[in-house]
């Protein structure tokens, strides 16, 4: 059985649209199987859950209302951490500055157990003083500290591939839709399916269309080398749509599962006819969860 | 219990945007204050103070709920503990916030938080389709007829809604399985 059977099996059995020599037969197929009585939850909770309306117009409400609302955002750290912080800090410079004015000048006369960069950073603003006070110059001939940010920005955008996203395709000939879901997999990678349809007119003969796969990083796209290269397989789907006075349109459905596992992040696969520069389509997916 | 308390569960349970909107005004920078002196960031607590809303909202919407205390405590109640809960899981270890008695929570109430923060799992992976998917299993989870589906939604064949239909769900569930939190549903 397909998957896409069990599927219709499934909802059948709960809109209570079997027959009762099917569900007799269903009920024996579940008496027997753990793996088939989970998907039966599975499905039963996302029917009961996703069909409250109400709940769902909230959860939209709510995130609306939360831009109109926004909370200062300190990062991940303790505020109560950082206050104490704040507040050693203050000490310090206030030992600091009375020391300071009881010596009446005494750059000179500092103790010899001061470290001179902390003397250094002893100017008359405050706020540059507890910078270099909390963190201290980097070693000679070592860059500022900054290559923690490419990790960080696993799941940052990419402009240009946002860009792309934002543009229409009505006028090109081949409309596609298309969504990306990822699987855990062992040792913390994802398994990354792109599935979707196509719909055209006309389908010339031999026509290729190739799922190219980019991560986020900078230069990813155009110019970079892609994640993952391939061609997508395509279905025909057996009736077609009426469109008015347009004719008919042919569907096309695919689904290509890539080849790579991929760790968390921000992923765009793009779609492109086989010759073709500019993708006939853009989608993004986060995999994995930002933040974990 | 005053006036204002069931008005704030009557905006929740009916959607009213002011009201909402006085909820968000009152209490959001006291929640705020509880997630961020408590090793949260600013978008832990919205997140939180979102989630507790959805949590009211259930109770809301049950006749026989009755608030046994003021909207705020209970509020407050229910984002601490949602916010407990959520440091432990981070942590592995058992996690206490301190805060006085009265914002201790019904076993009940500690039940339902549980039960949405799994519910959350499904939100968050049906909010992270396409449009034209949410709009899809949207229709069918009102139990809208293929038929119907296929016609508002453009699509012009039922069997082509029907195939679209199996693509959306599917890829919902792959991405609800790809949630961390998953696993502990015992699906």
């Amino acid at each position: 059985m397909s998957k896409e059977q069990l599927y219709e099996k499934i909802e059948a059995y709960l809109a209570r649209e079997m027959s009762p020599e099917s569900r007799e037969a269903f009920e024996a197929e579940l008496a027997g199987s753990v793996e088939l009585r989970r998907e039966l939850a599975l499905h039963r909770r996302l029917h009961e859950e996703l069909a409250k309306t109400g709940k769902a117009r909230l959860r939209r409400q709510l995130e609306q209302m939360a831009a109109e609302f926004p909370v200062q955002s300190g990062g991940k750290g303790s505020h109560k951490g950082r206050w104490f912080l704040g507040l050693a800090l203050a000490v310090v410079l206030a030992v600091l500055a009375w020391w300071w004015f009881s010596r009446q000048g005494g750059r000179q006369e500092a103790p010899a157990m001061a470290p001179a960069g902390q003397m250094d950073s002893l100017s008359p603003q405050p706020a540059p003083a507890v910078r270099d006070t909390a963190a201290p110059p980097p070693a000679e001939g070592k860059p500022e500290a900054a290559p923690q940010q490419a990790v960080a920005d696993a799941f940052a955008p990419n402009a240009r591939l946002e860009a792309l996203m934002a543009m229409s395709s009505t006028d090109k000939p081949f409309a596609i839709s298309a969504e990306a879901g990822a699987a855990p997999q062992p040792g913390g990678r994802y398994e990354l399916v792109v599935s979707g349809l196509l719909r055209t007119a006309e389908m010339p003969a031999g026509a290729r269309f190739l799922l190219r796969l980019y991560d986020n990083s900078p230069g990813s796209f155009p110019g970079g080398k892609a994640v993952e290269e391939g061609v997508l397989e395509l279905g025909r789907v057996e009736e077609d749509e009426e469109i008015y006075a347009f004719g008919k349109l042919q569907h096309f459905t695919f689904r290509y599962t890539l080849k790579k596992r991929l760790r968390p992040g921000l992923y765009y696969f793009l779609i492109f006819s086989g010759e073709g520069q500019a993708p006939l389509f853009a989608g993004k997916t986060t995999v994995g969860k930002a933040g974990e | 219990m005053d006036k204002t308390s069931y008005s704030h569960l009557d905006a929740l349970a009916k959607g009213e945007e002011k009201g909402l909107r006085e909820i968000y005004r009152q209490y959001l920078p006291r929640i705020s204050k509880l997630i961020t002196g408590n090793g949260g960031s600013g978008e832990d607590a919205r997140d939180v103070f979102q989630d507790a809303l959805i949590v009211l909202y259930e109770k809301a919407c049950d006749p026989g709920f009755k608030l046994t205390s003021s909207f705020y405590t209970l509020l407050y109640g229910i984002c601490r503990n949602i916010w407990g809960n959520r440091l432990q899981r981070k942590s592995r270890t058992e996690v206490t916030l301190e805060s006085p008695d009265k914002y201790r929570l019904s076993e009940d109430m500690e039940k339902a938080i549980e039960q949405e923060e799994e519910n959350a799992v499904f939100w968050e992976a049906f909010e992270r389709l396409g449009d034209d998917c949410q709009r899809l299993l949207r229709l069918f989870f009102e139990k809208v007829k293929m038929e119907d589906i296929a016609e508002t939604m453009g699509y012009g064949s039922t069997s082509y809604a029907k195939k679209r239909k199996f693509q959306c769900k599917e890829q919902l569930i792959n991405l609800a399985r790809s949630d961390s939190r998953f696993r502990e549903l015992g699906f």
